[in-house]
């Protein structure tokens, strides 16, 4: 990993409030290998796990493709390190801080140490605490999961209508005749 | 004494130097022109389509890059195929802080279409938000292609009201150009018979969907006076297309540039038939720095440029001159070009040179939601909206007591998409599942008001503050006042009042922050008059005290109505070039 993206790093992990073992463990490793094997951008692969449990649970694979189908985690990794601003970047590490905060909270373990029903749990938690606060790091999250989802070419092409050249446009008609609601442009 | 008038124009060192000039046979042959065109624009299009179609060898003065029809790298690529899924990251927005303020223009796929702030400075006295677009074409490019008529309710508000000057036209003089210029453009739209906002020339108009249908029926219901229609739009919905350009595939990637044509551009339009002709120069990078006069013929007779790449300075002659450099940058260009005939800049005999600056308000209204049509969708991304004519101070029955002037809605329904997150569920299969539907059809009317011209709203040329070319950065001084302040209470109670008796829910007031200019309808500051005293342009848009200088863009509006002005920017060009052709044929220019 170059200098620039490992600064970055260092300089987002001095972000937090550390406070306690576990969440040093959680944020210690900047392990270039591991990071290069896995064609990781920014996020260890602590964060890559955390983020695709978080990400499928908000947005699970049922009928149609779930978070992890779509590359949801993938795209936000690569948007973290590319797109974000510095600022930004901390912004998000804080959130991953978060869920793991609240996690440690209510079981004494990071989020992908406890079981898929004690991690529902806390995303029901999280999900009651924010409410309709847009700023709550639960909030945050999931604004980025659905539009990382909804912007992929899979749910774009295959669960959405995908009509890049619809024709005159037609103003009332059923549901069946168009598809499903349209993908974004 | 010629020597001495140009080095008025460069005050400090820093300033661009143009050589005098000899008119006298000694003009190198490929510098003269019988007319040069500033502005590749909306109006400038028209101006060098008219004026080459007529026979006339035009020279194109652009200052932008040359963006050929067709020639839109963005146009077919999906939002997984650019970075940041289209979005500007906080590092592009950095070069955009101002530009980005409509919201609705910038993203990856048309980001370039759009100045950057960090090139392009200027002064904001008071907030002013100055959105350009600097390329061929400029910004008939990314305009927003709405397209109606002004009518003699407009006209001739000025007088009735005893509001600065008069017109010196009424919509007769125009409406033989309304018909000229929306039958080669292609423009959609729905006769509605109203006297304040004519018909036009149309094609078919675009649909309504479910819930504009029905808030259009419980209108018409309601009220006896006012409607609610399709909005009338410069896209074409012929079948088979028309003028050699393709019809509407409701794509909405309208910004990015067509490739289908389907959206009047000078580039898809009056730039290739200008080409046609066989007439046409076109000169990129170029930045007009003033018109030269000359003082023995009392005529303007050409342009300076700034070559905007390697800042050279040239030279181009001709008989007669069309400023289309859009409203600002016109009247800047005027107040540059000084002599000592023109102290105050070419023109300004008046005072009134880059005064009266007006925009239209908007960002004001209401939406609803509605609980029904549940079944029903819509096929295709309309580029195109509602639209509610003008139904304010019509006549005495409409007359309002707390401000003057009028205003219309634009807007439109549609069904949320997975941006809701008003859902029981916060997340989970559920949550996910009922994402992939549509939402419920939500509703808005969005009001755009008229500005009444004032003369304190103006700008004027800093020369303390040069940009990188040396010319003088504008300072631009414009706020609303009391009677925008006052209809847009209006605006927003006749929007609630409408969604609600229409059956919708949860309707809600909607406003942001307006600031002069967002509108990009900014006009006024070469305005149009009978009286020399008291105006830049006569009745047929040339200077009073040059006549073979003729303005067309926003510069020449008297007063600025509600409808969207482009239209008849482009009408008045046509008309101004068929006199000054005439003129020219009969040798008084």
């Amino acid at each position: 990993m170059d200098r620039r993206k490992l600064l970055k790093i260092t300089s987002a992990s001095l972000g937090f409030a550390l406070s306690g073992g576990a969440l040093t463990a959680f944020m210690s490793t900047c392990n270039s290998d591991t990071i290069k094997k896995n064609n990781n951008n920014i996020l260890t692969i602590d964060q890559l796990d955390l983020v695709r449990s978080l990400s499928e649970i908000i947005l699970p694979a049922t009928d149609s493709p779930g978070a992890e189908d779509a590359k949801v985690t993938a795209y936000i990794d690569l948007a973290v390190a590319e797109y974000f601003s510095v600022s930004e970047q901390n912004d998000f590490f804080k959130i991953l801080e978060y869920f793991n905060g609240q996690s440690l909270k209510l079981f004494d373990l990071t989020f992908q140490k406890i079981s898929v029903e004690k991690q529902n749990k806390v995303m029901h938690i999280a999900a009651k605490e924010a409410a309709e606060n847009k700023k709550h790091p639960f909030s945050q999250f999931r604004a980025l999961v659905i539009s990382a989802y909804f912007t992929s070419e899979l749910v774009s092409t295959k669960v959405l209508n995908y009509d890049p050249v619809p024709g005159p446009y037609q103003g009332c008609l059923p549901i069946e005749d168009v598809g499903n609601m349209n993908s974004a442009i | 004494m010629a020597y001495a008038e140009y080095f008025l124009t460069s005050i400090i060192s820093r300033a661009p130097h143009f050589c005098p000039m000899n008119i006298n046979g000694k003009a190198k042959k490929e510098n003269q022109f019988d007319a040069i065109v500033i502005g590749s624009g909306i109006s400038g299009g028209w101006a060098i389509k008219e004026l080459t179609e007529k026979g006339l060898k035009v020279l194109l003065l652009e200052r932008g890059r040359m963006i050929k029809h067709g020639d839109y790298p963005m146009s077919n690529l999906d939002k997984w195929e650019v970075p940041n899924r289209g979005k500007l990251s906080s590092e592009d927005l950095k070069d955009y802080k101002i530009q980005s303020k409509p919201g609705y223009n910038m993203d990856q796929f048309t980001k370039d279409f759009w100045v950057k702030d960090t090139e392009h400075p200027y002064n904001q006295i008071k907030p002013f938000d100055w959105i350009r677009g600097y390329q061929m074409g400029g910004r008939s490019l990314v305009w927003g292609r709405q397209t109606y008529r002004l009518s003699d309710l407009d006209f001739e508000a000025n007088a009735k009201e005893g509001i600065t000057i008069d017109w010196p036209i009424r919509y007769k003089d125009l409406a033989p150009w309304y018909d000229h210029v929306e039958s080669y453009i292609g423009v959609s739209g729905q006769k509605e018979g109203l006297a304040q906002v004519p018909d036009g020339v149309f094609q078919k108009p675009m649909e309504l969907n479910c819930i504009e249908k029905h808030v259009k029926e419980r209108i018409a219901k309601n009220y006896s006076d006012r409607l609610l229609t399709i909005g009338r739009v410069a896209h074409i919905t012929k079948e088979g297309g028309h003028m050699g350009r393709g019809t509407c595939m409701t794509r909405n990637r309208c910004m990015r540039g067509c490739p289908l044509g389907a959206y009047f551009s000078s580039n898809a339009s009056t730039i290739p038939a200008a080409e046609k002709t066989g007439n046409l120069t076109i000169r990129p990078f170029s930045i007009a720095h003033s018109i030269i006069f000359d003082s023995e013929s009392q005529k303007a007779v050409g342009v300076n440029i700034i070559d905007s790449e390697n800042k050279s300075t040239l030279q181009f002659y001709s008989k007669i001159i069309f400023l289309n450099a859009s409203t600002l940058n016109s009247a800047a260009i005027l107040l540059n070009s000084k002599s000592s005939r023109f102290p105050n800049g070419m023109g300004n005999d008046s005072g009134q040179l880059g005064h009266n600056i007006m925009d239209h308000h908007f960002l004001i209204g209401a939406t609803g939601r509605y609980d029904g049509y549940k079944e029903m969708y819509y096929k295709g991304r309309r580029p195109n909206g509602i639209y509610v004519p003008r139904f304010r101070n019509i006549d005495s029955r409409t007359k309002q007591k707390e401000f003057l002037r009028g205003y219309q809605y634009q807007g439109g329904g549609k069904r949320e998409s997975w941006w809701r997150t008003s859902e029981e569920e916060k997340f989970g299969a559920k949550f996910k599942d009922r994402l992939i539907e549509p939402g419920d059809w939500t509703m808005s009317l969005h009001g755009f008001g008229e500005c009444l011209p004032y003369h304190d709203n103006k700008m004027s040329l800093n020369y303390n503050k040069p940009d990188e070319w040396g010319l003088p950065t504008l300072d631009l001084d414009v706020e609303w006042k009391d009677n925008e302040k006052a209809m847009r209470k209006d605006m927003e109670q006749q929007a609630i009042e409408m969604l609600e008796s229409s059956g919708l829910k949860d309707v809600q007031r909607f406003e942001f922050p307006c600031v002069p200019g967002l509108g990009i309808h900014e006009m006024g500051t070469a305005r149009m008059g009978n009286d020399p005293k008291h105006s830049v342009l006569n009745k047929w848009n040339q200077i009073h005290a040059v006549k073979n200088v003729f303005l067309t863009d926003g510069s020449c509006m008297t007063s600025s109505a509600c409808q969207n002005p482009s239209l008849s920017y482009m009408a008045l060009t046509a008309r101004a070039v068929d006199h000054a052709v005439k003129e020219l044929n009969k040798r008084n220019l």
